[in-house]
C-alpha cells in the first residue's frame, strides 16, 4: 500500500517536473500557436461550419442545410466560372509550369553574364504584386498609349483591344502572373542545376550523348522531383487565383475572367451574401483535396511502375 | 569574372565550345536569352520612360521613345498628390514591425520544435506541417469577421496594422523554415556550452542567435518583400486613406491619375524594394531557395 501511495507521488512529482522542465519551452511557442490559432485554424473551422448556417451580413442566423450550397449552384454564372478556373490551371500549366524550368536549364550554360540574366528575370518578383497587375493593365491598354498597341501601330498593324476581349482574358492575366512570380521558381531549378555532378555530363558525352539526350537524361533527372512538386503547388495556387483579375479586370468583360476565388470574394465584400462565399471556397477546398489525393496516387502509381 | 564560373558545366562541355555544333548551340541559346529577357526588360523601361513624358507626350501619335525634357516637376507634383512621403512610412512601419514578428514569433516556433522539444511539440509540429497544405484564401471572410471582432476581447482591429502583423507571426512556412535551420546546427556545439555550465538561455544568445543570422536574413528578405506591397488584407482592413500602405494606395489611385501620372506612381511603389533587391543581390540570387522538408 505504501509503495504504491509512494509510486503515485513519484508519478505525480515526476509530471510536475516535466511541467517545470517544458514550460518555457512551451511559453517561448506560445505568440506562434496564438497567431495561428487566430487567424488559421479557428477562421477555417468557422469557414466550414458557418457554410451551413444562415448568415445576415457578418451575424451567424439558424442552421440553413444545404441552402448557401444551392444557391451557388444554380447561380447562372457557376458553371461559367468553374470552367474559367480550370482555364486559368490550364494555361497556367501551358506557358508558367515548364518555362522556369527551361529558362533555367538555358541559363545554366551561359557562362558569362549570366548576372544580367538572372537579374532581369527575377527583378519583377521583387516588385509588388498590385504594381506589377496594374503596369500590365497599361501594357494591354485597349488604345493607343497601350504598349503592345504602340508595337502593333510600329509594326503597321492594327491596334487590338486585349483585357477586354473576352477569348484572351485569362491567358494575358496569367501571362502577367507569370512574368512575376518564374523569377523565384527559376532560381530554385538554377540553384539545383549548379549541384549537378560534372563527371555525369563527362560520362554522357563518352557515351556519345547528344545535347538534347543529355538534358533528357542528367539535367531533368536532378530537378524532377522539384517538378512534381511545383506542378501541385503551381495548380493549388492558380486554382484560388484572384488577386490580378480583381486589380486588373475586376472578372470582366462579361464575367470572362471571373475565377471561384473572385466569386467568392464579390460573395462576401459585395453582396454581402457570406454564406455563399463560405459555401464557394468549400466547394473550392472539395475539388483540391480530389485533386491532390489523384495525383499524389497517380504519382505513386508510377513510382511503383518504375 | 570568376574562373569557377566560366568552368562550370551544363549540358554542353567545355571542350565541345570549340566546335561548330557546340558553338552554334551556345550562340543560340545566347541570343535567345537575350531575346527573353527583353520581356523583362521592356515594360519596365516603359514604364519609366512614360512616367517621365508629360500627358499630351504621352499620348501623342505617334509616340515618342524618349521623354523629350525630364521634368522634376512633375515627380514633385505626383509626389504631393499622391502623399507619397506619409505612405511610404506607413508601409515601412507596417512592414517593419510584420518582418519583426515573423522573426520572433515564427523563429521561436522553429526553436521549439527543433531543439527544446518539450512533451507533445510532435503533435504542434504535425498540425504545423498540416496547416501548411490549407489553402489560405478559403477563410478570408471568418478571418475578417475576427479581426473586426477579436474573440474574447471584442476589439475592432480595422484601420490598424495589427491582421498584418499577427498573420506575419502565424506562417508555417517559416516556422518549418527556421525548424529546418536549427536542426542543422551542430549539437555538440550546445552540449559543449552545457558542459560548461551555460544556461539554456545563454546557449540560446550566445551560441543559436549567431549562428542563426543567415536563415534571420532569408526570412527578412522574404518578409519584405512579402509586405511591402501587400495589397489584398490592406485593402479589405484599412478604409482610412491617411493609413492606408501604398500596395492599396496603388490600386486606389488608379481612377484618379491619368496614366501617365499612374505610371509615375507605380515606379515610387518599386523604388524601395529595388533598392533593397540592388544592396541584398548577391545574397538573393545566390539562393534564398531554403526549400522546406518535413
Amino acid at each position: 500500500m505504501r509503495i504504491k501511495t509512494e509510486n503515485k507521488r513519484s508519478k505525480t512529482n515526476k509530471i510536475i517536473a516535466t511541467a517545470r522542465r517544458d514550460l518555457p519551452a512551451w511559453l517561448l511557442i506560445v505568440p506562434f500557436l496564438l497567431c495561428a490559432l487566430i487567424t488559421i485554424w479557428l477562421p477555417t473551422a468557422k469557414g466550414i461550419i458557418w457554410s451551413f448556417f444562415d448568415m445576415n451580413g457578418y451575424t451567424v442566423g439558424e442552421f440553413a442545410g444545404l441552402k448557401n450550397y444551392i444557391q451557388v449552384f444554380t447561380n447562372t454564372d457557376f458553371i461559367q466560372t468553374v470552367l474559367n478556373t480550370f482555364k486559368y490551371v490550364f494555361w497556367s500549366i501551358l506557358i508558367g509550369f515548364w518555362l522556369p524550368a527551361f529558362i533555367a536549364i538555358l541559363l545554366n550554360e551561359i557562362r558569362r553574364g549570366s548576372g544580367y540574366f538572372k537579374f532581369a528575370i527575377y527583378f519583377p518578383a521583387m516588385v509588388p504584386a498590385v504594381a506589377v497587375s496594374l503596369l500590365w493593365y497599361y501594357i494591354y491598354f485597349p488604345d493607343a498609349t497601350g504598349l503592345l498597341n504602340m508595337i502593333l501601330l510600329k509594326l503597321g498593324m492594327e491596334s487590338m483591344a486585349w483585357l477586354q476581349n473576352a477569348n484572351i482574358t485569362i491567358i494575358l492575366i496569367v501571362i502577367t502572373s507569370t512574368w512575376c512570380a518564374m523569377g523565384s521558381t527559376m532560381l530554385i531549378y538554377y540553384s539545383a542545376l549548379q549541384n549537378i555532378n560534372r563527371d555525369l555530363y563527362e560520362a554522357a558525352l563518352l557515351d556519345g550523348a547528344g545535347f538534347i539526350k543529355r538534358i533528357w537524361h542528367v539535367t531533368l533527372p536532378q530537378i524532377s522531383g522539384m517538378l512534381l512538386i511545383n506542378f501541385v503547388g503551381q495548380v493549388i495556387t492558380v486554382f484560388q487565383i484572384f488577386e490580378q483579375p480583381l486589380a486588373m479586370t475586376g472578372g470582366g468583360p462579361n464575367n470572362a475572367s471571373m475565377s471561384l476565388g473572385l466569386l467568392s470574394y464579390k460573395y462576401a465584400f459585395q453582396d454581402y451574401k457570406v454564406g455563399n462565399s463560405l459555401a464557394t471556397n468549400m466547394i473550392m477546398l472539395v475539388m483540391l483535396i480530389i485533386f491532390t489525393v489523384f495525383y499524389f496516387s497517380l504519382e505513386k502509381k508510377t513510382d511503383n511502375t518504375l | 569574372m570568376k574562373k569557377d564560373d566560366i568552368d562550370r558545366v551544363g549540358f554542353i562541355q567545355p571542350i565541345e565550345l570549340k566546335t561548330f555544333k557546340g558553338k552554334t548551340t551556345y550562340i543560340m541559346i545566347l541570343v535567345f536569352m537575350l531575346l527573353f529577357s527583353l520581356i523583362f526588360i521592356v515594360p519596365l523601361c516603359w514604364m519609366l520612360l512614360s512616367a517621365f513624358k508629360d500627358t499630351q507626350e504621352f499620348l501623342q501619335i505617334p509616340p515618342s521613345l524618349l521623354p523629350k525634357k525630364i521634368s522634376l516637376e512633375k515627380v514633385k507634383e505626383v509626389w504631393t498628390f499622391a502623399n507619397m512621403g506619409r505612405t511610404y512610412i506607413c508601409t515601412l512601419f507596417m512592414t517593419a514591425v510584420a518582418v519583426l514578428t515573423m522573426l520572433i514569433s515564427n523563429g521561436l516556433a522553429g526553436y521549439v520544435l527543433s531543439r527544446l522539444k518539450p512533451k507533445g511539440s510532435a503533435v504542434v509540429k504535425t498540425i504545423v506541417l498540416w496547416t501548411m497544405m490549407v489553402p489560405s484564401t478559403l477563410s478570408i471572410a471568418p478571418k475578417f469577421m475576427t479581426f473586426v471582432d477579436m474573440p474574447l476581447i471584442h476589439v475592432n482591429l480595422s484601420n490598424t496594422y495589427w491582421p498584418m502583423w499577427i498573420m506575419a507571426g502565424a506562417s508555417a512556412y517559416y516556422t518549418l523554415l527556421f525548424k529546418n535551420f536549427f536542426d542543422g546546427i551542430s549539437s555538440s556545439l550546445i552540449e559543449a556550452a552545457e558542459v560548461d555550465g551555460c544556461s539554456k538561455l545563454s546557449i540560446f544568445f550566445k551560441i543559436v542567435l549567431p549562428l542563426s543570422k543567415p536563415i534571420m536574413i532569408t526570412v527578412a528578405i522574404f518578409g519584405i518583400m512579402g509586405n511591402w506591397g501587400t495589397f489584398f488584407w490592406p485593402y479589405l482592413m484599412i478604409k482610412d486613406i491617411e493609413l492606408q500602405p501604398i500596395g492599396v494606395r496603388v490600386f486606389m489611385l488608379k481612377e484618379q491619375l491619368s496614366v501617365d501620372r499612374h505610371l509615375m506612381v507605380l515606379v515610387f511603389a518599386m523604388i524601395p524594394p529595388m533598392i533593397v533587391f540592388l544592396f541584398l543581390q548577391k545574397r538573393i540570387l545566390g539562393g534564398l531557395s531554403g526549400g522546406v522538408k518535413g
